[in-house]
């Protein structure tokens, strides 16, 4: 009878498979890894579990992108790793009177507006989708394009944790920048928080409290969950005016027990000069830093990318204050930015399709559908990376983080 | 009774340590004591110590691991960084066999360095492979049922395309 040899490598030491796994850097070879045996599926699946409760997800994101052709309802993704397309499928109810149902992605999740104040989440490849309940915000100004609006704008949109890793009964909550009106003139002055299993969002219209005068406005470029905090990136704006103040602000927001926002400042960094159409973000980094970055453009119609400038901010225990400084280079990371999506960062020394200390920037207009601005913080000059032939981006919705189907 | 006495001053002190195939080795303390393991032990035992028994590493295990701790016993000087690196590389560089028991000494004999280095060698050998690939690498059997390995590859398809 012949014995069915085991090879002593499916049954490795558990501190020593880790040390491995750790330095099998793409999510695909770790799948791959997890397809040889049934000891190493085991142990590729705990390890991926467990990492993923952490919150541990430093992939290289893909693009999303859309093939140029008549009726194009299809998405795909663009994997800059091997410069390979993977398609996916995904059907929703779309509101035809708005330009764009995208809406920027949150750990690895994609979001779009539909009928009816709706904003439907989904997951590209597992193909598993989330209905968040309706918005209902009270709006001034004229109607949208001429139609009844039936749609919410919405800005940046932030989840504190990828939902499909909420193993057990864990929360998870969304952030969301929206707007008061319902004219073509869109500001981010709202903001709305969702935590799993509520039936209704906490609005920041006419409910929030800051003290201050009532001159000014506040809009919200970016949110993030940020070490058991909720920040937002953010400036102020005349009432009567319009015009901003030449500082924006990293503020603290918390939820009271009677469901009313309070919103407390924590530093603040000032604007460039001279310079319009600025654009925030704030991103966690691989070593659980805090970056802010601002983006400045030309003037629209134009948007055309000027500059960057990023910040770290410290936060001080106690929540009071942060310290937030300047900085030139971003310690080898490569940060992935795009209008309303959740920023990423990964250690371009990991991917050779990155350069260190740079922002790739995707966000559609016009006559930048089939490239990426890629700005290089060393010597802040910016160049561009282009799309494979016959994709274009898709508006709002640049980068997605590849995970695991468990 | 193999010894280890290249190149070592007189006024090193040695230690000795026995494999599990009961052979001794005369090593310098400074290149055993890599091995947080045999330090530990050393410290314990103070200088009443005969020989240091390591049950979990046969000879030919011990002497590769020794071997590395030699070179690495002294800190290197920018100068030779590089020249250590291809050391390194070569020294890693060992059938799976043979680089299996070693990863298993240098976790029991804790010396943290020589196992990242070896896990490193590990990764780079799954990186980029097919699970086939692996598989033939590391002298795996597929033990997958079919359907069960038509299953793991279709819900992340997009790694093995």
């Amino acid at each position: 009878m012949q014995e069915i040899r085991r090879s002593p490598w499916e049954c490795l030491h558990r501190d020593v498979i880790e040390s491995i796994l750790d330095r099998l850097v793409l999510l695909s070879d770790l799948i791959r890894f997890g397809a040889v045996c049934k000891s190493w599926n085991c142990l590729c699946l705990n390890y991926y579990r467990e990492k993923r409760i952490l919150g541990i997800n430093n992939q290289l994101p893909w693009l999303v992108v859309r093939p140029i052709k008549e009726g194009r309802d299809e998405h795909n993704l663009y994997n800059l790793t091997c410069s390979k397309i993977i398609k996916f499928q995904f059907e929703f109810d779309r509101d035809r009177h708005l330009k764009s149902y995208y809406r920027g992605s949150s750990h690895g999740w994609l979001f779009v507006t539909q009928k009816d104040f709706e904003l439907l989440m989904f997951k590209p490849i597992s193909e598993i989708s989330f209905r968040l309940p309706p918005l209902n915000l009270k709006r001034t100004g004229g109607l949208y394009k001429g139609t009844s609006f039936t749609s919410n704008i919405f800005g940046s949109l932030t989840l504190s944790r990828d939902p499909s890793t909420c193993f057990g009964s864990q929360p998870f909550e969304v952030l969301v920048a929206s707007s008061s009106m319902s004219s073509d003139f869109i500001k981010f002055d709202v903001m709305a928080h969702w935590k799993s299993g509520d039936g209704f969002w906490t609005c920041s219209q006419n409910n929030s409290k800051e003290e201050d005068d009532d001159e000014y406005d506040r809009r919200f470029f970016d949110f993030i969950f940020y070490k058991g905090r909720m920040l937002a990136m953010s400036a102020r704006y005349s009432r009567s005016t319009g015009i901003p103040q030449d500082v924006i602000d990293v503020i603290s927001i918390s939820i009271d027990n009677s469901g009313g926002f309070k919103i407390k400042k924590v530093g603040s960094t000032p604007r460039i000069e001279g310079l319009n159409g600025v654009e925030g973000h704030l991103v966690e980094t691989t070593k659980g830093e805090l970056l802010m970055v601002h983006k400045y453009t030309n003037d629209v119609p134009s948007n055309k990318l000027k500059t960057f400038r990023v910040y770290k901010v410290m936060i001080c225990p106690c929540d009071s204050a942060a310290k937030i400084i300047p900085i030139k280079n971003l310690d080898g990371e490569c940060l992935f930015l795009g209008k309303y999506n959740h920023g990423i960062s990964v250690l371009a020394s990991n991917y050779p399709a990155c350069i260190p200390n740079s922002i790739r920037y995707a966000t559609f207009f016009s006559q930048s559908s089939s490239k990426l601005e890629v700005f290089n913080m060393e010597d802040e000059s910016i160049s561009y990376s282009f799309l494979p032939s016959g994709y274009e981006k898709v508006p709002c919705m640049p980068w997605v983080v590849p995970s695991m189907q468990l | 009774m193999a010894s280890s006495t290249s190149g070592s001053s007189s006024s090193s002190k040695v230690v000795k340590i026995r494999s599990s195939d009961n052979e001794n080795f005369e090593v310098e303390e400074a290149a055993a004591a890599r091995s947080e393991t045999i330090k530990k032990l050393l410290e314990d035992v103070g200088d009443d110590a005969d020989v240091i028994p390591l049950p979990n590493v046969d000879a030919k295990t011990l002497v590769k691991v020794m071997e590395w701790c030699k070179k690495h016993m002294d800190d290197v000087d920018e100068l030779n960084k590089e020249e250590m690196k291809t050391w390194d590389a070569e020294f890693v560089d060992m059938d799976q066999s043979c680089l299996y028991n070693v990863l298993l000494a240098a976790n029991f004999l804790n010396i943290k360095e020589l196992l990242d280095q070896l896990t490193q060698k590990v990764a780079d050998m799954i990186k980029g492979k097919s699970p086939e690939e692996i598989r033939a690498t590391f002298n795996i059997k597929n033990d997958f049922t079919p359907e069960e390995e038509a299953e793991i590859r279709k819900q992340n398809a997009w790694a093995f395309e």
